[in-house]
Formats: C-alpha cells, sequence, structure tokens
C-alpha cells in the first residue's frame, strides 16, 4: 500500500496521504500524552483531580487522529512533501548553538541524559536512512522524511521508557562565551541554511547585525545580556 | 456619555505623556519594519518584538505593543499590495485589488487609500471600545465560572469554524493546544503533569517559547523551503493622496467596511478574520459593476483594509472587558500581559484605570502615528522588500533568540524554542494550521480552573451549564457554539466556506 502514489482500483486506498499521516501524529500524540498521565488520579465531577483533563484532551486527540486518518480513505488530498532537512539542521542549530554559548552550560544530569538520548536515537536513524533499502513498508506509508521522523521519535519513546536510567549522561561544560560569540555564530550557522550562500556577505552581515543587537539591547534597552564575561567582563 | 468622555480624557492624558507618544512611535514604526517583511504575519512581529517592551513599565509596554500590532497590521497591507504576498488571512483580500492597482501604477493611491481607511476605521473602534468597555464590564460581573466556561467552549468553537483548511484539523490544533496547556504543576494539588520530570516543565510550557518556535522558527523554515518569487512592484509607486473622484468611490466602501469589520472583530474566536472577506462580497456585489473588481479596484481596497483595521481593533473589546482572547494574536497579548504581571479581564478597567484607557486612548494615537509614518516612508518598506532572504532570515533568527533568552534570562528556553520550531515544522508539513493550538494553548488552563470552580459550585452536576432557569446566559452561549458547528458542517455551508477561504 503505498501512499504517496496512490493505486488506482477499487477497495481502500489512501485518498489524501497527508491528511493520513497527520492522523496518525494526532493519535500517536494522544497516546503518548495519555501514557504519560496515566498514574494521575482522575478524581471525581465534584472534585476534579489532576488527571482529569490531561487524560480527556489526550483521548479527544486520539479519537481526533483516528477520524481524521479514516477521513483520508475518503476524500482526495494533497501528497505528503518532503522536508528540506538543510533547513531544520542548520536553523535550528543555529539557535542551539546560540543557547549553548550565551551564558555557557553545563550538560549534565538530566539534560546530559537528553542529549545523549536525541544522540542515540539520530544515529539510530542516520544508520536506517543508510541501510533501509529504498524501497520498504514504511517509507512506502508515510514517504521518507516522515519515516525517518518515526524511526527517530520511536527510538525516543522506547529508550525513555524502557532503559532511561541505563542511559549515561553526557557531561560537558561550555564556558560563557557571551554575545560576541553567540550572535555571530547564530547568523553563520542559521546563514548556511540558504540556497544561494555567499560567504562574504554573511560574514560582514553577521558582525554588523550582532552588534547592531548588542547595542539595541544591550544599550538602548538595557537587557542583561552577557557581552563577553571572558574578554571584557560584561 | 460623560463618562465615557471623562474616561477617555484620562486616557488621553495617559498616551500623551512625551514617553508614551515615542513608544507608541516607536511601536509603529519597528512594527512596520517587521511586519513588511513577506511571510512574516502579525503573531511572528509580535513575538519577535516582544522583549523590547520588557525594560518598560506596564502601561508603556502595552501602548507600545499596541502599536507593534497595528504596525505589523499595516505592514501586512503593504507587503500584499506591494509584493503580493499577504503575511496572514486577512491580508488575502488586499491582495486581489491591491496588487493589480500597484501593477498599473496606482500602487500609491491604494497605499494612501488603505492608510486613510484604516485610520478612518481606527478612530470609530476607538471610540466604540470606549462606549462598550466600562458596561461589558459591568456584564463581565454577572459572568459566573460557568458562564466563563460556556463563553471560552464558544469562543474555541468559532476559532474551529473560521479556521483556514479543514475543520477536523483545526479541532486536532485546538485539542493540541489545551491539551499542551495540561503540562506543569496542577494549580490545586501541586502535583507535576506530564513533565518528565524535568525542572523547567514543571512551571508548564513557557507561552513565549511556543510562540515563538511555532511561529518564528517554523515559519522561517516554512518560508525557506518556497523558492523565492517575490513580484516586487517594479513600476512608480505614484502619487500618495487618492484625488477627488477616488475619494468619492472609497467613502462608502470605507464606511461600510467599518462597521462590517467592527463587528465581527467583538465576536469570540477569530470573528476579525471574516471582515476583509465579508467586505469584499458586499462590495462586489454592489458594484455596478462587478467585473472591475480583482482588476484594481480601488472598492476593493477601501473596504476590506477598514473592515481589517476596525475588526482588529474590537478585537481588543473581550480581551479587556472579559479576559477572554477571541483569537491567536489577542493570545500573544494575554501573553504579554502576564509577563507585565497584569492579568486581562474585567478587573484591569477598576484597579489600573490609568492602564486601561491609557491603552485605549493610544489606539487611537496609534492609528494616527501609522498614517504619519507610513505616507512618507512607502520608498523606506519598498527598499526593504528588496533585501534578499538569505539575510533576512538569520536576521529573523537572532532577534527571536535574544528575545527568547530575554524572557526568563534561561539559555534552556532557546533550545526547547528550536525544539518547538521543529514541532510547528512537522505540524505544517502535516497541513495544519498552527494559529488555533496558539488559541487553545491560552485558554487552557483558564477553562481548566473555571470548570473545576464551577463543578465545585454545582457540587459535581454538569447541568449547571445548561440550567435555563439559574444560568441563561450560559445556556444561550452553549447553543450558539452548537449551532454554529452544526451549521458550518452543514455540506452546502462547508462549500461556501471553502470558496472564501481559497479565493
Amino acid at each position: 500500500m503505498s501512499v504517496n502514489s496512490s493505486q488506482g482500483g477499487r477497495g481502500l486506498r489512501i485518498r489524501s496521504p497527508q491528511d493520513f499521516a497527520a492522523g496518525l501524529f494526532m493519535a500517536g500524540i494522544g497516546v503518548f500524552a495519555f501514557v504519560l498521565a496515566s498514574d494521575l488520579p482522575v478524581g471525581s465531577l465534584r472534585q476534579i483531580g489532576p488527571g482529569m483533563l490531561p487524560k480527556s484532551f489526550a483521548t479527544f486527540c486520539a479519537i481526533l487522529g483516528v477520524m481524521l486518518s479514516l477521513s483520508a480513505l475518503y476524500y482526495d488530498g494533497q501528497r505528503l512533501e518532503g522536508w528540506s532537512w538543510r533547513g531544520v539542521i542548520f536553523v535550528l542549530g543555529g539557535a542551539l548553538a546560540f543557547g549553548l554559548t550565551i551564558r555557557g552550560f553545563e550538560i549534565s544530569g538530566w539534560i546530559g541524559k537528553i542529549a545523549s538520548l536525541f544522540l542515540i536515537a539520530a544515529i539510530t536513524t542516520a544508520l536506517v536512512s543508510v541501510f533501509l533499502p529504498r524501497e520498504n513498508v514504511l517509507f512506502d506509508l508515510v514517504g521518507k522524511s516522515f519515516g525517518l521522523l518515526a524511526v527517530f521519535a520511536s527510538v525516543c519513546v522506547l529508550a525513555f521508557l524502557s532503559f532511561w536510567s541505563f542511559i549515561p549522561a553526557v557531561n560537558v561544560s561550555i564556558p560563557q562565551l557571551g554575545l560576541v560569540v553567540a550572535g555571530p555564530l547564530v547568523i553563520l550557522v542559521a546563514g548556511l541554511a540558504a540556497d544561494d550562500l555567499r560567504w562574504k556577505e554573511l560574514l560582514i552581515f553577521a558582525l554588523v547585525m550582532s552588534t547592531a543587537c548588542a547595542l539595541l539591547f544591550k544599550y538602548a534597552l538595557g537587557l542583561p545580556i552577557p557581552l563577553a564575561p571572558w574578554l571584557l567582563g560584561i | 456619555m460623560s463618562e465615557m468622555i471623562a474616561n477617555l480624557s484620562l486616557g488621553f492624558g495617559v498616551a500623551l505623556s512625551f514617553q508614551n507618544i515615542a513608544l507608541c512611535f516607536v511601536g509603529c514604526l519597528v512594527g512596520t519594519l517587521i511586519g513588511v517583511l513577506p511571510g512574516v504575519g502579525p503573531i511572528a512581529t509580535i513575538a519577535i518584538l516582544l522583549p523590547i517592551t520588557f525594560g518598560l513599565d506596564p502601561t508603556g509596554a502595552l501602548i507600545m505593543l499596541a502599536g507593534i500590532y497595528y504596525g505589523a497590521q499595516y505592514g501586512g497591507s503593504t507587503t500584499a499590495i506591494l509584493v503580493n504576498i499577504p503575511g496572514e488571512a486577512t491580508a488575502v483580500v488586499t491582495t486581489l485589488d491591491g496588487h493589480q492597482m500597484a501593477k498599473q501604477g496606482r500602487a500609491g493611491v491604494a497605499l494612501g487609500t488603505a492608510a486613510l481607511g484604516s485610520f478612518f476605521a481606527g478612530c470609530v473602534a476607538t471610540v466604540v471600545i470606549a462606549a462598550l468597555g466600562a458596561p461589558l464590564t459591568k456584564l463581565a460581573l454577572l459572568f459566573g465560572p460557568a458562564e466563563y466556561f460556556s463563553l471560552m467552549v464558544m469562543g474555541l468553537c468559532f476559532a474551529v469554524v473560521l479556521a483556514r483548511g479543514s475543520i477536523l484539523k483545526a479541532f486536532c490544533m485546538i485539542m493540541l493546544g489545551l491539551l499542551l496547556s495540561t503540562v506543569g504543576t496542577d494549580l490545586e494539588t501541586g502535583q507535576e503533569r506530564m513533565t518528565f520530570g524535568f525542572p523547567p516543565l514543571a512551571d508548564g510550557i513557557d507561552f513565549a517559547v511556543m510562540a515563538m518556535g511555532v511561529f518564528g522558527f517554523a515559519e522561517v523554515l516554512r518560508n525557506l523551503e518556497s523558492p523565492e518569487s517575490r513580484d516586487v512592484v517594479r513600476t512608480k509607486i505614484g502619487r500618495l493622496l487618492p484625488n477627488w473622484a477616488d475619494i468619492k468611490q472609497s467613502i462608502k466602501p470605507v464606511l461600510r467596511g467599518t462597521v462590517i469589520g467592527g463587528t465581527l472583530g467583538i465576536l469570540p474566536g477569530n470573528g476579525a478574520v471574516l471582515g476583509p472577506f465579508a467586505s469584499y462580497t458586499v462590495e462586489k456585489k454592489l458594484a455596478k459593476d462587478p467585473s472591475r473588481f480583482g482588476k484594481g479596484a480601488i472598492e476593493g481596497v477601501a473596504g476590506p483594509e477598514s473592515a481589517n483595521n476596525a475588526g482588529a481593533q474590537t478585537a481588543f473589546i473581550p480581551l479587556l472587558t472579559l479576559g477572554i482572547p477571541p483569537n491567536a494574536v489577542m493570545a500573544l497579548m494575554v501573553g504579554a500581559m502576564t509577563i507585565h504581571g497584569i492579568i486581562p479581564g474585567p478587573q484591569v478597567m477598576t484597579r489600573n484605570p490609568d492602564l486601561f484607557w491609557g491603552m485605549i486612548a493610544s489606539m487611537w494615537l496609534g492609528n494616527l502615528m501609522l498614517l504619519i509614518i507610513n505616507l512618507p516612508l512607502i520608498g523606506l518598506w519598498v527598499k526593504l522588500l528588496q533585501v534578499p532572504y538569505r539575510l533576512m532570515f538569520p536576521a529573523i533568527l537572532i532577534f527571536c533568540c535574544i528575545g527568547i533568552y530575554s524572557v526568563n534570562n534561561q539559555p534552556v528556553d532557546v533550545a526547547f524554542t528550536a525544539l518547538f520550531g521543529l514541532f510547528g515544522y512537522i505540524l505544517i508539513k502535516l497541513g495544519f494550521e498552527p494559529a488555533p493550538m496558539l488559541l487553545g494553548f491560552v485558554l487552557g488552563r483558564l477553562m481548566e480552573e473555571k470548570l473545576r470552580q464551577a463543578l465545585i459550585i454545582s457540587r459535581g452536576s454538569f447541568y449547571t451549564f445548561i440550567d435555563y432557569e439559574a444560568r441563561p446566559i450560559s445556556l444561550v452561549l452553549l447553543i450558539v457554539a452548537v449551532a454554529v458547528l452544526v451549521i458550518a458542517l452543514l455540506p452546502s455551508i462547508a462549500k461556501k466556506r471553502d470558496e472564501v477561504f481559497t479565493e
């Protein structure tokens, strides 16, 4: 059963791949949230407990998701588009780099565990994308981009639910570099996402923009943003 | 009446201080500056500019935020006319005739008419807010928890019906927003809900983090993908002020647009989005020669633009009087107000009359500013529109990063925002429209609180919501909610709805 190249003929087939995947996504979130909220007491109508609303919303999400997936069997709709991984990696990576360097960051404890969880999932996903044959049930069903996303998400969830306590925590400490480093860093990394990248222009823009932001946010607006504690002491 | 004048004069007393005039001016200016960028709608603009208000006192911050909001709205219209890219749903209609006018060398007249029409609509809407503010606030006192809950249910139903795309998907987004709002510590029992035991989630998902992730980062990702096809008008802008014939043609559309937009804007649940569509349809129906529409008819700019601005402003009424945001932009305003320590609702008017009336007076001031700023600066906006996206998005990004860091001075927030950016991108790829999620997220906590209170009062009986003797208002609100949903699901109406939103 292929989603994007809908085969003709009789019987049930997915007419709207996008809605079908969207429904699965919603249902997945609903089930996941319900599992997370499972130990919360529901209480009674007279005295609503902490679990009542999360569980009902999760149930509604799951039901709506199933309805959406079912409706995809009856109405024609849009195909699933591929992703631009370049944008995702560089834009979000740039933001991440900013967060890590602006005030320094101690990756240890639970953050370290999440970091290694994501690392494990990313490595697994990369291995899957390299070694899985191009023609397989998963990619046929929801396309390559969402297939890989599904692999990533399920590794995360499985690892979290089954052997979370065994995951070793990453232990890295990033010094407090301040806006002087973080500003150009986010612009340079994010700038790599553009198709029509021009190095020189981006470099000049990064310096100008960071200076402007430092003047605007630090001095004109007086926000407590570290500029360069290691160099200037501010 | 005299009370209203007294209130307004109090408001102008606050708004006309040198500092507040300057803040309003700067707000309008930077709001337009960011709002003019193609693909950056009002939600993203406010999210990006939120941090620049952090250092101010609450009154000044709100005045500036309101200025940013109007600036973003007007900037969106400018982009719609000059580049044919609507920043948000309400600017779609403006592209139809506005961009045609621009292509015929009448861009200046289109922009001028839009500015003048918006100014007129803004003046009327300000008076309407001032007039309705006090009585509606008194009405709010009649509202118990049950009524509030029903009102929010109705608002969410409207939001579902008025969202773009499929109703089922809009429903999903609202539910997801509600679900996300329950993450964090339960207010009554103190139990942690769905936090994975991670300390930063104990206070719940930060509103600013979610808004910036889904509307800042994810929008950037979406725009990066679509190959750049910017149809910036190359012809002359032409004279800005409409001549006598233009004015005569547009005066009635402006009046009708103001009434339509203003009325629809008061509705809970994003009624404002309907204003421009309704106004365009009315003008086309009333025109002697409907075939001119879509080919640069000035009525097609004047009416919808007035309706847009009137609705954008009257949407403040449910927020300021009842404390319930009617759409995603107002949900963002709730978040902004909360950051400054103000909980929107009927008590704002009695407790901080300076702030309340000052903000309303600043609305009029903001509209005047827009007129003063925009007409001479159109040349600058055109220049800005020619900046390539490869430079624009890193700039947007560094603003978002600094902004999100400044909310709590927490680097972790930036990482969370990136995660929400990914989440928003997935939603976009799956064909969801994330705006209703934001609304559901903001209303979620309030709904839970009111539901609990209502059920405690009624001793666990759901009958309290439909008790026509004790709580007629609640019953009526719920009936309206159900009726709206049923009507929208009727096959003939559903088809019409699709047409309206794809036009």
